[in-house]
């Protein structure tokens, strides 16, 4: 029996008890919708959250020790414990991280060290990061402003992506909002910056600084999008008064620096060669890594309870093939009579069960991209979502481009097998046998 | 002149078990078909004439003993062979007529050439004239509920003749039909006996059938009787 008479027969046997395909089939809707709708929405998160690590996908952070001197230890020698103490981030090493090969630029970030509070004439709050960097390197790494501008001068600052937004905390919800919307309003504010150190003699003295904000970032890294940036000088200034001793990031080395790699396949080989100088790394390499086994791990599970509700279409079909087999016993022993081989009937039963699984799973894959669409549509609109993972606000489904082919190719695999135990008897049935039925 | 026999019949038996009892449907049967002949299988009912008919047409097989037909051992021939042999070599006709009723007659009698894998443009041709040869030109697109008994075993008969085969095994062939369209039926057997020369064998316990057919075997509680 040829392939397109198969299918012929198949297909006149199905059409004749469509009704009864249709509710079988309906099982592998539902199975199969679910298959696509779940995954799609595991792949959407995990696009979006690999997403926010965009340019971050060139960039490695290093973080450095003190250096001996700043320690006032004597001698030369680098700290022994290589892995455990990393080495200083002064001037030195810098020029040497310059100049490893696939390195475009390195920008030192000196930090402001704490307790601090920060407020302008409406907001505060306490525990915001105050970085200081050098003003050029802004632009160089490849950031952007979305007001304002780039280079906080002498008693300038530059704000985060997200310290509008962490300033408003202080305020009442409703506030908070309309701050969030404002933040451009921050441009040309003033900002004080209040520090706090114990002298020596044990008493507790306050400073405030003053500066203006004349420009916020675009998004970055969730390291700069909740920090504060003025220039290399003023951070070093305030660091001296807090610490009581003189600062300088450049000998006593800085404390992290941002790595700008020339393109993302060498990142893996630049942050090998930062270790190799003894030197911490962290890099949204690691991240999106870390980000993608979750999110691999998320769907594997969410993929496995859309096929326990295959399984239990596959019931289904295999109890409608039982039946459709016990009615027709007279049928299929006219069938061989006739001439048709074991091979023949199991092909046509194989056939009708598989074709089942292939309706139900067409049917379910447009189901569930529709379902994925709705998500789109409604998670656009929906209020902001509490941020994880740095995503942007709502939710959103993807649906990838190998789902629909194997969420169909499986259906129609789970009915082909289904029908296996069902077919393999009809096959097997003698004719005169069953031609006696009934 | 002397026929060839198409088929030999060895010491042939049948039993079933029927719980612990065992029932000896054929017990011993032995003769021989010559090629051409029109033979009636006559005998009460339960004196195995059907359960015969069907190991003759490799529906069945036997507890014991051999069927030759055209030289070749049927016992010898695994299921897919044996479901060759149904396609090429016999034509089947049923009592219940055993048409499938969402097909129409002309499906009904190109279902066999699809099993046997006759290309799709051969077939219709060969079904039109088939069901021309058997008087049911008009009928082509029919289905079997809107067909009289009669008809239906028209169809029956041209089905069985699909492929061309040389054995026609009717079972009863005029069991579910008047006596008038009997004998319709076993005059349209006979044309084929003699036009064709096919090799028909059929089952019946309806004595007057011998006026057609050009031998008669007895049977009775599992063995041949003079």
């Amino acid at each position: 029996m040829t392939i397109r008479d198969l299918l012929h027969l198949v297909i006149g046997n199905l059409v004749r008890v469509r009704g009864r395909v249709m509710m079988t089939a309906l099982g592998v809707v539902v199975g199969t919708a679910s298959f696509v709708a779940l995954i799609s929405l595991g792949a959407g998160l995990q696009r979006q959250a690999l997403a926010t690590l965009g340019s971050g996908a060139t960039e490695i952070r290093v973080t450095g020790g003190v250096a001996q001197q700043a320690l006032g230890a004597s001698g030369g020698a680098a700290a022994s414990g290589g892995a455990s103490t990393p080495q200083a981030l002064d001037s030195a090493m810098l020029e040497r991280i310059a100049n490893l090969p696939g390195v475009v630029r390195v920008t030192p970030f000196e930090r402001v060290l704490a307790p601090l509070d920060v407020a302008t004439a409406q907001l505060c709050s306490h525990g915001i990061q105050v970085l200081g960097v050098d003003a050029e390197a802004l632009e160089l790494m490849g950031l952007r402003a979305v007001a304002g501008g780039l280079m906080p001068g002498a008693g300038e600052a530059v704000l985060g992506a997200r310290v509008p937004e962490a300033l408003a905390r202080s305020l009442p919800r409703e506030s908070a909002d309309r701050v969030r919307g404002a933040s451009a309003d921050l441009v040309g504010q003033t900002l004080w910056l209040y520090l706090s150190r114990r002298g020596d003699d044990g008493a507790y003295s306050e400073r405030v600084a003053r500066t203006k904000v004349v420009g916020i970032l675009a998004p970055h890294s969730s390291a700069l999008d909740f920090a504060i940036l003025i220039p290399q000088r003023d951070a070093s200034a305030l660091n001296t008064w807090s610490m009581g001793r003189r600062r300088d990031p450049a000998l006593q080395g800085y404390p992290e620096a941002l790595v700008k790699v020339a393109d993302v396949e060498q990142t893996g080989a630049v942050e090998a060669r930062l270790v190799g100088l003894g030197l911490h790394v962290s890099s949204a390499r690691e991240q999106a890594e870390n980000l993608s086994a979750y999110f691999g791990e998320l769907q594997a599970l969410l993929g496995g309870i859309a096929a326990v509700s295959l399984l239990v279409a596959a019931f289904s079909i295999a109890n409608t093939m039982l039946m459709a087999i016990a009615e027709r016993t007279r049928e299929i022993g006219l069938m061989k009579a006739v001439g048709a081989s074991n091979r023949d009937v199991l092909g046509i039963f194989l056939g009708e069960a598989g074709s089942i699984g292939l309706l139900g799973g067409a049917v379910g894959v447009l189901i569930g991209m529709a379902i994925s669409g709705a998500v789109n549509a409604l998670g656009a609109n929906a209020g902001v979502v509490e941020p994880m993972f740095g995503l942007g606000a709502g939710l959103r489904a993807f649906v990838p481009g190998w789902l629909p082919f194997l969420a169909i190719v499986s259906a129609t695999l789970v009915g082909a097998a289904s029908g296996l135990v069902p077919a393999a008897r009809a096959a097997r049935l003698v004719p005169m046998v069953a031609l006696k039925e009934g | 002149m002397e026929t060839k026999a198409l088929i030999r019949i060895e010491d042939l038996h049948r039993h079933f078990s029927i719980g612990d009892q065992t029932v000896r449907a054929l017990d011993g049967v032995s003769t021989s078909i010559g090629m051409g002949e029109f033979v009636a299988m006559m005998g009460p009912s339960g004196s195995g004439k059907s359960t015969l008919l069907y190991l003759l047409g490799g529906l069945d097989r036997p507890t014991a003993g051999t069927i030759w037909v055209d030289g070749e051992a049927l016992s010898a021939l695994n299921e897919n062979a044996l479901a060759v042999f149904r396609q090429r070599d016999v034509g089947f006709v049923f009592q219940s007529f055993h048409l499938i009723p969402t097909m129409t007659a002309l499906q009904n009698v190109m279902l066999p050439m699809v099993f046997a894998q006759v290309p799709p443009s051969r077939r219709r041709g060969r079904a039109r004239d088939l069901l021309a040869l058997v008087g049911l030109a008009e009928r082509l697109e029919h289905r079997p509920t809107e067909l009289s008994g009669g008809q239906q075993q028209r169809v029956a008969i041209a089905r069985a003749l699909a492929n061309n085969p040389r054995l026609i095994l009717a079972d009863e062939p005029t069991g579910n039909l008047d006596s008038r369209t009997g004998d319709e039926i076993m005059q349209l057997l006979a044309r084929l006996n003699r036009d064709e020369g096919r090799t028909i064998v059929i089952v019946s316990h309806d004595p007057s059938v011998t006026n057609y057919t050009t031998r008669a075997l007895h049977l009775r509680d599992g063995k041949l009787v003079a």
